[in-house]
């Protein structure tokens, strides 16, 4: 995979989307990650996508660090019984509408394994591993989303139906 | 319409697109590493160079220091030397019999050297001596009797290391200090671990 192709260039741009949720500032985060990533050893021997993810995902994080801005994650209050319902996104059909008013709402996180999920269609390991967390946090966050995306999907359609 | 999450995730990222003018951007970035490494190369290069400039400031400053140090010291014991020649004190012994001289002054600690008449050029008798100090520590100064009337003396002492270190030894090469005050030519050096200063009449009135 070259990193010159536009494809792989899109592929690293929407995954820096998932994490800004702005085009402008997604468009910053890849540039000085494929800075970086260039500025490595390692990039001569090999064109590693997968490490170069993890650089745009750390310089994100030094970015919202350098900008003081704390990211919450939401308390892991169900993680003990949510083990069973790993593929419960895939049973979620809402509108475009409704996913483009949800999306706003989503946490970083939420966003990051959405895009996962569905771009790159991780398995929730898959996830886990390339987010560097335990797979119950990922299981656990997921379960919210569900909930989330569902509760926001009836919401609307009791609205639209008033 | 519904759809399902994952579909409409897919055709929400697909909207997701960089601009040409980016991918150009971003291209010419990848086709071009050096010019983003090679800043990080030269980044040594100034650090090195602010090193070496505050190294060479300061071996300059120091050698500033230590030649004023040296330069402050040399005319200290040339105004002391030449302020007790003026004074002309009387001798504790008169005799121009080196012999007697070197007996006498038996209070120094150091071995009393017979003048070099040759090397300090004096073909005038010796009238005698008497016990001095320089920089605070006991010296001996001869007397010696010029043709014109006048006198010219010679000063041998010792000095602590930090001092005697700024005296010019001519054994190493180093040429003799002199001063010209108070309308007296006055000449510094070292020899043997004594120092020696040699007071006579400036050339215009000998």
């Amino acid at each position: 995979m070259q990193l010159t192709d536009p494809n792989t260039l899109n592929k690293l741009y929407r995954y820096c989307y998932a994490l800004c949720n702005n085009e402008s500032d997604a468009y910053d985060l890849l540039h000085s990650s494929i800075e970086k990533y260039l500025a490595t050893e390692r990039h001569q021997q090999t064109e590693n996508i997968s490490y170069i993810k993890t650089i745009i995902r750390n310089t994100h994080i030094d970015q919202l660090r350098r900008n003081n801005i704390v990211q919450f994650e939401q308390y892991n209050e169900e993680s003990s019984n949510i083990e069973t319902q790993e593929a419960s996104l895939d049973s979620l059909i809402m509108t475009s509408e409704q996913l483009e008013l949800c999306w706003q709402k989503l946490s970083e996180l939420e966003r990051e394994i959405l895009f996962f999920w569905a771009i790159e269609g991780y398995s929730t390991q898959e996830i886990a591993d390339q987010l560097d967390k335990p797979r119950g946090t990922i299981l656990s966050v997921i379960h919210r989303l569900r909930k989330r995306l569902q509760n926001y999907g009836q919401a609307d359609e009791q609205a639209g139906a008033s | 319409m519904n759809k399902p999450l994952r579909q409409l995730t897919k055709e929400k990222f697909d909207n997701i697109k960089l601009s040409s003018k980016q991918t150009q951007a971003l291209q010419q970035l990848v086709y071009a590493p050096h010019s983003t490494k090679a800043p990080k190369k030269m980044l040594w290069l100034p650090r090195v160079a602010a090193v070496l400039i505050c190294f060479i400031t300061a071996v300059a400053v120091y050698h500033v220091y230590q030649t004023e140090q040296r330069d402050q010291l040399l005319h200290a014991i040339a105004i002391e030397a030449a302020v007790n020649h003026i004074k002309s004190k009387p001798l504790d012994l008169n005799s121009s019999s080196w012999q007697q001289i070197s007996t006498f002054f038996n209070q120094l600690d150091f071995q009393a050297q017979p003048p070099d008449a040759k090397a300090l050029n004096i073909m005038q008798p010796l009238l005698g001596g008497r016990y001095c100090s320089i920089q605070g520590v006991t010296a001996l100064q001869l007397r010696f009797k010029m043709d014109s009337g006048a006198t010219s003396t010679l000063y041998q002492g010792t000095l602590p290391p930090e001092k005697m270190q700024w005296i010019p030894d001519p054994g190493l090469g180093q040429a003799k200090a002199h001063h010209d005050l108070k309308g007296l030519s006055i000449s510094l050096w070292q020899n043997q671990g004594l120092v020696f200063v040699f007071i006579e009449p400036s050339s215009f009135y000998k």
